[in-house]
């Protein structure tokens, strides 16, 4: 391509030039790390979210009160011990059915956390390693 | 990687880019590679530098070296000149690739320009913009979103 000098022109449209790519040299090769925020490290940082611990207390409770269900009833029909009361077992049916609806507004609800997580994942698994050419100086 | 379909998030585009002594006007990129940007340039408290460079050469794909000017990579450093009101990347701690000034809140000037170490023929100072065996100086750029597309 010969030797083009543009000065001092008025230009309204996009010029294209042909020959801006270097020959190669030499090259480096890295994998880019994921740039951590301060803010997201805050994020992931940050205590559990009330709706999480709120599902997983409710929930334990829940398993809690069906299994000392379990063991009376048991008790029941083998030791003729004392009935287990009906409200018993709805009460732990309750629970468990409260840390699924606390579970339910946990996952609409915003979760910084989680997605922080998720783009330092995605990160790791799309972004690949590169080699980046560049020429070789004098 | 950065294209004019999706341009970084806080970018701000400064009303006057001076490039290399050529003067883009409205808000737009010294350079286009296929469908990505090289090299762009927001507002900020001092001039924001996002810096892509070709993943291999001949692919048109862009790699992001610097994003809001955090280097990503351990061979480029970006770092602000208080004095000057300017941002300098350099390579390998010794070479200075890019120097952006600080005009005023709507306009800045690359002042220095050095892309050899990302394989790109490009090079520049306040006088005079080299792009292969071209020489820009000295231009209005108006009414145009870019101003050179690299082939």
């Amino acid at each position: 391509m010969q030797k083009e000098q543009i000065t001092g022109q008025v230009i309204d449209i996009k010029l294209s030039v042909d020959d801006a790519l270097m020959a190669t040299g030499f090259s480096l090769t890295f994998k880019p790390d994921y740039n951590l925020t301060e803010a997201e490290f805050k994020d992931l940082n940050s205590p559990p979210r009330t709706w999480d611990w709120l599902t997983s207390g409710l929930f334990l409770f829940g398993v809690g009160l069906l299994l000392t269900c379990f063991s009376r009833y048991l008790a029941y029909i083998y030791f003729s011990a004392s009935k287990v009361e009906t409200y018993e077992w709805i009460c732990g049916v309750i629970s468990i059915c409260l840390a699924v609806c606390s579970c339910v507004i946990g996952y609409l609800v915003d979760n910084p956390k989680k997605e922080v997580m998720n783009q330092i994942k995605n990160h790791f698994s799309n972004v690949k390693p590169v080699k980046q050419f560049v020429s070789k100086r004098d | 990687m950065y294209t004019l379909n999706k341009l970084p998030e806080n970018y701000i585009p400064y009303e006057n880019l001076i490039i290399c002594s050529n003067k883009l006007i409205g808000g737009g990129f010294a350079f286009s590679y296929g469908e990505g940007l090289p090299l762009i340039i927001g507002q900020g408290t001092f001039p924001t530098v996002w810096l892509q460079g070709a993943v291999l050469p001949g692919s048109k794909e862009l790699i992001t070296l610097i994003e809001n000017n955090v280097s990503l990579v351990e061979s480029l450093v970006v770092s602000a000149n208080l004095e000057k009101r300017s941002i300098e990347v350099m390579f390998n701690k010794n070479i200075k690739i890019i120097e952006v000034k600080l005009i005023n809140e709507k306009s800045a000037e690359i002042t220095y320009l050095d892309l050899k170490p990302l394989g790109f023929n490009i090079s520049g100072n306040s006088g005079e913009l080299h792009i292969g065996s071209s020489n820009f100086s000295r231009n209005t750029i108006h009414g145009t979103n870019v101003f050179i597309g690299l082939g």
